[in-house]
């Protein structure tokens, strides 16, 4: 072999290396192939989808007409569109066809005739809202309202009267406050929760859904209404705002003698509005702190129901002063909030007279015949609405509600732990997201990592679900744990069920549950309402509500958060908020709180 | 309601088949389980596995360290309830700890639900 390289192979590698260089150089080339063909496909499959969507209309654009950006100024320029009130019914205005009234609802938002004008739609028979007169409730909506359609300056102006009226409520004389400026501070936190939620309300109500329509009980909404029919309506209307709308008589022939019947209009929401003030059975000739409010008593009134304004309650003359009859408290909690004619109000009492009659007394003062209304309770609504393990669930405590959880979901859960569910999982094709990335260039190997991995991510997915559904009750101590006997041998006993499930490491031997270390005192006695949170209700109303310096919250609150992550969330502001309204909080975290009293 | 007509309901994917709707709420486990994964550090991870693996030793040691009270709590006497009518023994300490292990370590749980909550919602109404 001659020691000078041929001119053709300059290389210094033996044909050995070459030949193992050029099969790498294949290899790659291979690879490159397949990741361009895969490529490819994905693009084909991006360019169908594309092609798909733009089909189905996925990336149109819709713009509504001019002066069209509300339903009711749509409906304002074709009368012959919508729905109408038929009597007790409502129907389609085009095909006459019966329709809900949540649809009906839907249409005719509250205040719609303030936004009509705010978007530039003529409408005569509008009066602007007297803001200062408005309790804190009717703000709130109010403000809510100008939220939805973008009237920041509206919303600005009318969160300033808010916190004008609270500033007043807590500086007036008399009134005893420890620290004005945390109270202010929480009162107006509250108005913007409140705010805030009703937004998102109005959203849901514009939907055609029954329970969008329906305010629940725990809403910041009924829980400002249960303040305000109490002491803070005697307070804020009579005493804050004293500013007296004065009653329109949009039928000024009528008399007030007249024996037909009273018909009464509120301009805004039921929740709030002061609505009916027949204090004595007389007619009212003034509304303090009233919303434009209109009374009509017409001596003839023959106008056809589907033409009455929808916020129209009908109030049956009485003979007698209704004020002189015996009245019997309602029960709060089941009875006492209605829906008169799809509108929400509060039964203080009720009377019922000779003929089995009954009158009720409503927290406005007002008298109204049983007769005259269609009257929805609540409490029916949500009995129908919600099955009755969860609606007892809702209303019993945090143990009661663990359980009722558990009664229920505990089989599903222990499903994801029975060898069946998975091997029937793994084989069936229609289960594919258990088999999500598996492809079958994998070796069996890589099959079973990919599918553990998956099992893994869907028991804790799972895990996640359930925890979060009952909160704090994964922690909630039974009160019967003096007399409860969990089987001790349970861990002892059970047979090696590892591997079974899936595949995993799994213990050959179960060892005995060590004794547990001195337990702490289980809490038997009843909770402090204060620990159960209410709808809105951030840390520093919680700590207020319980007599506590609300700004404690912030030295206490990353410690709570590490304590029960699930019982607290993140807030824009960078501030933790609590998760669960109308849940009692934890007995750690509560002990927390109790330490900073 | 049970759980999955919960989230049927709130997916709003009644009108699917029951088959559809297992593939939808298990991908929806899927995703929350992929979130959350991301946060989680290898050994909690191994732990995890252990946990669901049924290795009874890390299940006592952690449940033990983490909630020395969990046989007083109701949902621990829920699930020990009628294990002994369950031909499979599943272990009330293994479910409680696979609940309990993901509330303690998930500092961001409630938003990482509904966030991913809110991604399927989306998927699926932009195909409906």
């Amino acid at each position: 072999m001659s020691e000078q390289e041929p001119p053709f192979n300059n290389s210094t590698e033996s044909p050995h290396e070459e030949l193992n260089e050029l099969e790498l150089i294949y290899k790659e080339l291979d690879q490159l192939d397949k990741q361009q063909a895969i490529l490819n496909e994905r693009r084909a499959q991006k360019i169908a989808e594309i092609r798909r969507n733009e089909t189905f209309g996925k990336y149109d654009q819709h713009v509504p007409n001019k002066d069209e950006d509300t339903h009711q100024s749509y409906l304002n320029q074709r009368p012959s569109d919508g729905v109408l009130r038929d009597g007790e019914g409502f129907r389609a205005a085009s095909s006459g066809q019966y329709a809900s009234e949540s649809s009906y609802v839907a249409q005719n938002g509250t205040a719609q005739e303030h936004y009509d004008t705010l978007n530039g739609i003529e409408n005569t028979s509008f009066e602007a809202p007297k803001f200062d007169s408005l309790s804190l409730t009717q703000l709130a909506k109010e403000a809510a309202q100008a939220n939805r359609v973008n009237d920041i300056a509206g919303v600005d102006e009318i969160r300033a009267i808010a916190e004008h009226t609270i500033t007043e409520r807590i500086t007036r004389p008399g009134y005893e406050t420890k620290d004005a400026d945390a109270e202010q501070k929480a009162e107006l936190t509250r108005f913007d929760d409140m705010v805030e939620w009703l937004s998102t309300q109005h959203d849901e109500v514009a939907e055609p859904s029954e329970e969008a329509v329906v305010p629940t009980p725990e809403s910041p909404v009924a829980q400002e209404v249960a303040t305000e029919g109490t002491e803070e309506d005697a307070v804020v209307d009579s005493e804050e705002a004293p500013v007296v709308a004065p009653v329109e008589a949009t039928e000024p022939e009528a008399t007030l003698d007249t024996p037909a019947a009273t018909v009464l209009t509120a301009a805004d929401s039921p929740v709030s509005t002061p609505r009916l003030l027949h204090e004595n059975g007389a007619s009212p000739t003034t509304i303090p702190g009233a919303h434009p409010l209109s009374i009509t008593v017409p001596s003839t009134y023959s106008e056809p129901q589907s033409k009455q304004n929808p916020d129209t309650i009908v109030v049956q003359e009485r003979t007698t002063n209704p004020a002189d009859a015996e009245y019997i408290p309602m029960d709060y909690d089941s009875n006492q909030r209605v829906l008169m004619d799809g509108k929400d109000v509060f039964i203080e009492a009720y009377s019922v007279d000779a003929q089995g009659h009954k009158t009720y007394k409503l927290d406005t003062g007002e008298y109204v015949d049983e007769s005259a209304l269609n009257i929805t309770y609540f409490s029916d609504l949500e009995s129908e609405s919600t099955p009755e393990p969860e609606a007892n669930a809702e209303k019993g405590t945090l143990v009661e509600r663990t359980k009722a959880w558990f009664g229920q979901n505990k089989e599903s859960h222990k499903e994801k732990f029975r060898p069946s569910y998975w091997n029937a999982r793994w084989s069936g094709l229609k289960y594919r997201v258990m088999n999500h990335g598996v492809t079958e260039e994998m070796s069996d190997l890589e099959v079973d990592k990919k599918r553990n991995g998956n099992r893994r991510k869907i028991i804790i997915g799972a895990a996640a679900i359930g925890v979060l559904a009952i909160g704090a009750g994964i922690f909630a101590v039974s009160e019967m744990t003096e007399n409860f006997n969990p089987d001790s041998s349970i861990a002892s006993e059970s047979p090696d069920v590892s591997n079974t499930d899936g595949g995993g490491t799994g213990a050959t031997e179960t060892p005995e549950v060590p004794e547990a270390p001195t337990l702490p005192p289980v809490e038997t006695g009843p909770i402090d309402p204060g620990f159960t949170p209410t709808q809105g209700e951030g840390g520093y109303q919680l700590l207020g509500g319980l007599g506590i310096d609300p700004s404690k919250w912030d030295g206490i609150e990353q410690q709570l958060k590490n304590l029960s992550p699930s019982e607290f969330y993140l807030m824009d502001d960078g501030h933790y908020g609590i998760s669960y309204p109308d849940r009692p909080l934890s007995a750690p975290v509560r002990a927390v709180i109790d330490s900073v009293r | 309601m049970s759980e999955d007509d919960q989230l049927i309901t709130e997916l709003e994917i009644q009108n699917l088949t029951p088959e559809e709707q297992q593939n939808v709420l298990n991908g929806l486990r899927l995703e929350i389980g992929e979130a959350l994964v991301e946060g989680f550090t290898e050994a909690q991870l191994v732990e995890y596995q252990a946990i669901i693996d049924d290795d009874h030793e890390v299940i006592n040691a952690w449940l033990v360290a983490n909630v020395p009270d969990y046989k007083s709590t109701i949902a621990y006497q829920q699930l020990a309830e009628g294990y002994d009518l369950d031909p499979e023994k599943v272990s009330p300490d293994k479910v409680y700890a696979y609940m309990a292990w993901v509330e303690k370590n998930s500092p961001e749980l409630a938003e990482t639900v509904a966030r991913v909550k809110a991604k399927i919602k989306e998927n699926i109404d932009s195909y409906k």
